[in-house]
């Protein structure tokens, strides 16, 4: 009988699979299509015969890198997110430090406030914010990229690295404070270093959050300030659309996120939850 | 700021010894340690309580971008007229009912996912890695994407339904097909994000828990009834919480494949907003707009949040 209860394990076990190829195609694939396609000619990629079998060619690579306006656009992207990200992480740190080492009624009721902005539509921001920034003659720069996606990344990174924080022994920290360093040099001495790998994740998520953005970047970015995702876009024109360029151009605007996943699978959950599912 | 000399032990060991005699120094060294929040703080003020006051007051205005008019209080005239138009309700119907499925559909296959990837098979790790792909696709991207696959024409979709024997369709200008394959995508690209948390979770269950119920003889119903469920309850309320406040948010999508069309049949609240706001020009309208949009995303995730709090320490 046990034998029977075994062959019927396996026999599950093997359907459970089958299942879950099956599944994990459905979800690979279009990625995949893309990424094939980016290495088509037209001709390969309009034909049905050269669907999966054909010679790779990179000449979209080089429309994409050399030929067109996308490298600027690019550029502009990892200009604007990086500077958003280290402003991000300092500006959170800020919050976060003190809001897990001397927590209070007022820093908890900080906290709440700061997570409720995560409900706010950006669309709901955005229509304010650009009839602001236009009266300060701020729209289509740099600047004004740099400050919507720090505003839109802190509430995530306060309470990630609150929860990074915290884990950090007090111990240690009182240690030193017995030792004389006040709080910035506790901070900057020890609990950053120590909570290296968290602070990494954090700006990590920051980095993909920005990179991702279309709808700031498509209303406040001007001509010399196109993003990425914005110039993902351009390649549509009245004349036509090149599709296989498109499909070039939009696997190396997802190529950084995967990187960066790659590198903060371990903090994926948390970060995508605020830290609220460890 | 203090300078930290040899001598700035004592310095702080006398505020401390200080501290306890006078409450004025202990309140100014409480106040010292929350300084940094400052900077951070100042600007999510300005960015949102600012704007939102804003908002509020231009939409109790009379203000066209291209109107040399100007701006002109018009009292609740941009609320009324939003009332009044067919077209908003409509809209709202469409985002509820795209807000609705989206989330009902993917917390149902997330959890199915989780179960199925729960417990280790053949390549299993990678498998996992693979369905994340979606989710951290930029949202553009996958638009692009979905535009170019479900072309009427050469979109390998179209290719593969007719392969099928299920025949051809405009899957995206469809007046029958459009709404439906937004929310197809929709499911695609986000389906990964709820599977991640839900399966973190199934993981935190502790194992001897299961093998324990397991021997008094539980079915594997039961076991996700009993033990699955109320363990998950958190990570299920605060995963399907966000994908209710992001797939309110819906607009890379809509920007890259039917832009609201055919006629307004995909046109979301976010959408017209975008619209009203960006090519009518008609800001007054446009933050009325956006005001009660604001009032709906906060109605319908606060009656999640709720019980998020209930659950948390939120």
């Amino acid at each position: 009988m046990s034998a029977n209860i075994r062959r019927k394990q396996t026999k599950l076990d093997g359907f459970r699979f089958v299942l879950g190829v099956l599944v994990t195609l459905i979800f690979v694939f279009p990625v995949l299509w893309m990424v094939m396609t980016g290495f088509k000619t037209g001709n390969q990629a309009f034909s049905n015969s050269s669907s999966f079998f054909f010679k790779p060619s990179l000449d979209n690579y080089r429309e994409v890198l050399f030929k067109s306006d996308f490298k600027s656009a690019l550029m502009t992207s990892f200009r604007a997110v990086s500077i958003s990200v280290v402003l991000t992480v300092l500006l959170a740190s800020g919050i976060a430090y003190p809001m897990a080492r001397f927590p209070s009624k007022g820093m908890n009721r900080l906290a709440s406030w700061i997570i409720s902005l995560r409900i706010v539509p950006p669309i709901v921001t955005i229509i304010p914010l650009f009839l602001l920034l236009k009266n300060i003659r701020l729209t289509g720069s740099l600047a004004s990229l740099v400050l919507v996606y720090t505003f839109m990344n802190i509430p995530l990174a306060v309470w990630l690295l609150r929860g990074f924080f915290k884990e950090v022994p007090r111990e240690i920290e009182e240690a030193a404070e017995i030792d004389g360093l006040d709080t910035k040099r506790i901070f900057f001495k020890i609990v950053l270093p120590l909570s290296a790998p968290g602070v990494v994740a954090t700006a990590l998520l920051s980095f993909v959050f920005a990179w991702n953005d279309f709808l700031f970047a498509n209303i406040l970015s001007g001509a010399t300030t196109r993003t990425a995702t914005v110039g993902l876009t351009e390649f549509v024109t009245p004349v036509g659309t090149a599709w296989t360029t498109i499909m070039a151009a939009g696997t190396i605007v997802v190529i950084p996120v995967w990187i960066a996943a790659l590198f903060a699978q371990k903090y994926l959950v948390r970060g995508l939850t605020m830290g609220s599912v460890k | 700021m203090k300078t930290l000399q040899p001598d700035g032990s004592l310095e702080q060991w006398t505020d401390e010894i200080m501290a306890e005699g006078s409450s004025r120094t202990l309140k100014k060294r409480h106040i010292n340690r929350y300084l940094s929040v400052v900077p951070g703080v100042l600007i999510l003020l300005g960015l949102s309580v600012f704007p939102s006051v804003y908002a509020l007051i231009v939409s109790f205005q009379k203000w066209i971008l291209t109107d040399p008019a100007g701006r002109k209080f018009n009292g609740v005239e941009n609320y009324h007229n939003l009332i009044a138009n067919p077209e908003f309700w409509h809209s709202l119907l469409v985002t509820l009912t795209f807000v609705l499925l989206t989330v009902v559909i993917e917390s149902f296959l997330a959890y199915s996912l989780a179960l199925l990837f729960f417990r280790p098979m053949p390549f299993h790790r990678i498998m996992r890695t693979l369905i994340l792909l979606p989710m951290l696709t930029a949202p553009i991207v996958v638009g692009m994407l979905s535009r170019f696959m479900f072309d009427s024409q050469f979109g390998i979709i179209n290719t593969i339904s007719e392969s099928l024997g299920l025949g051809r369709h405009d899957f995206l200008s469809g007046l029958n097909t459009a709404f439906l394959t937004l929310i197809t995508v929709d499911i695609w690209q986000w389906t990964p994000f709820l599977f991640l948390i839900f399966l973190a979770a199934m993981q935190s269950v502790p194992e001897e828990l299961i093998e324990a119920v397991k021997l008094d003889g539980a079915s594997r119903l039961q076991i996700i009834r009993h033990i699955f469920m109320p363990l998950m309850k958190y990570p299920i309320i605060v995963g399907v919480t966000l994908r209710l406040i992001d797939s309110f948010r819906v607009y890379d999508l809509i920007y890259a494949t039917t832009r609201g069309g055919p006629i307004n049949l995909t046109s979301t609240m976010s959408w017209s907003i975008y619209e009203s706001g960006f090519k009518v020009l008609n800001v007054g309208m446009a933050s009325a707009y956006s005001v009660i949009f604001l009032f709906t995303v906060l109605l319908v995730s606060g009656i999640f949040l709720r019980s998020l709090a209930k659950e948390g320490d939120l």
